[in-house]
């Protein structure tokens, strides 16, 4: 016990405290500190990104820097339901290409990761395209899609396809093989050993792609909205540099920023949820 | 000769390909390891025990002789593999699965094969749990406890519903000597409660001589069985049989036969690298 306590406490001091009251008050209120140091160093982390910026805005360059109080002005005089809507409708199509791109991309990841014939047959052609970065694609995208909304979903699932298969299928593949043994002779027969051993055991793997994925989701949405310029986050930035508002180009790109992490904790609190066992 | 019940491995051998060409892992192996029988295989590191192992849990094919589990052959060349609930393992470096609580691990096997209801898996998982002592952890995942708890909830996993051959592959290496000496005494009160068949690999000889009936000793590769001793220690056995005069005289005789096959693999390893 006191040597749980000393661990947690950080002190070697042999004359921790006794009863078990005590003790569990003494971490729970170092748990607390720490939490709320981190807290704090988190928020100073914003704050001297924001100082960083004042500074760097105040500097004379050939053109003027907005600072973030422009920023802000330039945030309040937008149209809120406009600005809503474009977020509404970056945030739809990262959705959809994210949630195509995993319904194809973990049932094919797991196939090749599964059968030696599958991978022979597939990856081959896969491991081709996979060096053609996301955007080169824009151009026949473009000629080949008659609606441009069709276009811009296209390429956020192209973006979030490879990393979802890549790591579904190093998951599958990498199972240790003591996992696999142990199911057949605790008597799994082949169908039953891939649901209760085979998925669950490439889950934490799946889930490192899916949020690999919608990063690069994001940075798709954001290239197809800069060509098609039929809405969203990435088109009112792409216009703000068109009408030379210069400070609605910070508003764009800040909210990309912060649109991409809320969407990034939203994988990980799902992740968090099925892959209970991971966690610590 | 050929005993009808029990485990009866007849004249196995294991050849496969390597990049160094056929490597003859197992050669003519004949070992017997009767009903509720505790046999300890030894050798030294790289014989192939855990081949011969793999071979008995239907893992692995041989390229010659037969395995009989209760006089039905389980292992013959060419035979397609059947692991199976009759010979459940406990592995070298842990078999739980991480994404399962204790319990439902423990479950696990009964429920897949359908030899019991989920609830009453539960129940009887509760209560063998309850009886070693590990009622605490029932809802807490592998990762979470001790690797000590982990392999004597393995163990439970494979005895909730008695296989007819438990196989232990190294079980205990991985503990430090604390909660080793604490595993040997879980596992021989489980024997002693409800002796089953045990087939128990290990290289720590004091290990294999405080647990088995029998110790058979394996040569270096291609492994053989050398020698076999017979046990003569009442159980239930404790820690005072160390010091007796019969467990050092065996001690010594295991560790002689042993050492000769240990220097003999050291030597081949040094003419296989000059």
């Amino acid at each position: 016990m006191a040597e749980v306590i000393n661990r947690v406490l950080g002190s070697p001091s042999p004359t921790a405290p006794q009863g078990s009251v005590a003790t569990v008050g003494a971490i729970r209120t170092t748990l607390r500190k720490q939490r709320l140091q981190a807290i704090a160093l988190r928020i100073l982390s914003i704050v001297l990104f924001i100082a960083a910026w004042q500074t760097f805005s105040a500097v004379p360059w050939a053109i003027e820097i907005p600072s973030p109080w422009d920023a802000l002005r330039a945030a309040l005089q937008l149209d809120p339901e406009i600005f809503l809507r474009d977020i509404a409708l970056s945030t739809y199509r990262v959705a959809l290409g994210f949630v195509l791109a995993a319904a194809v991309g973990i049932p094919l990841g797991i196939c090749i990761g599964y059968s030696v014939f599958i991978r022979d047959l597939v990856f081959p052609s896969v491991e081709l395209f996979r060096p053609i970065p996301p955007i080169a694609w824009i151009p026949l995208a473009i000629l080949f899609f008659p609606k441009i909304e069709w276009m811009i979903v296209f390429l956020t699932f192209y973006g979030a396809f490879f990393p979802i298969v890549y790591n579904t299928v190093a998951g599958v593949s990498n199972i240790r093989s003591t996992y696999i043994r142990a199911g057949k002779s605790l008597g799994a027969s082949e169908w039953t050993l891939f649901w209760h051993v085979v998925l669950p055991a490439a889950l934490p793997t799946i889930f490192t792609g899916l949020y690999i994925a919608i990063g690069v989701a994001w940075l798709m949405v954001v290239a197809g909205e800069m060509i098609a310029n039929k809405g969203g986050i990435g088109a009112m930035t792409w216009q703000a540099y068109q009408t030379t508002r210069y400070p609605r180009i910070f508003v764009g790109m800040a909210t990309i920023g912060v649109v991409g992490y809320l969407s990034s904790l939203v994988v990980r609190l799902i992740s968090r949820a099925v892959v209970r066992w991971e966690q610590q | 000769m050929l005993s009808r019940s029990g485990l009866s491995i007849r004249e196995v051998s294991k050849t496969y390909m390597s990049r160094q060409g056929w490597t003859h892992a197992v050669e003519r192996c004949s070992l017997d390891i009767p009903d509720h029988g505790f046999s300890v295989l030894v050798g030294p590191s790289g014989c192939g025990k855990t081949t011969l192992l793999n071979i008995i849990a239907g893992f692995d094919a041989l390229s010659e002789g037969e395995v009989r589990l209760d006089g039905r052959v389980i292992a013959a060349p060419g035979s397609p593999l059947h692991p199976g609930p009759d010979r459940l393992v406990v592995f070298q470096h842990g078999g739980l699965f991480p994404w399962m609580t204790v319990i439902e691990n423990v479950c696990y096997g009964p429920v897949v094969q359908q030899k019991m209801q989920r609830a009453e898996a539960l129940e009887a998982a509760r209560r063998l749990l309850a009886r070693v002592g590990l009622s605490g952890i029932e809802q807490a995942y592998p990762g979470d406890i001790s690797s000590g708890m982990r392999r004597r909830v393995e163990i439970i996993r494979a005895l909730i519903s008695p296989p007819k051959i438990l196989l232990m592959d190294e079980p205990f290496r991985a503990l430090d000597a604390l909660t080793k000496s604490v595993m040997h005494e879980f596992l021989l009160r489980l024997y002693d409660a409800e002796p089953c068949t045990i087939f128990f690999i290990t290289h720590d000889l004091l290990e294999a001589i405080y647990l088995a009936d029998v110790v058979s000793v394996m040569t270096t590769r291609p492994g053989r069985i050398k020698k076999i001793v017979r046990i003569n220690i009442p159980r239930p056995r404790s820690h005072k049989v160390f010091s007796s005069d019969y467990f050092l005289h065996l001690k010594d005789e295991i560790t002689a036969e042993v050492h000769s096959e240990a220097v003999k693999a050291f030597e081949a390893g040094e003419r296989e690298l000059a």
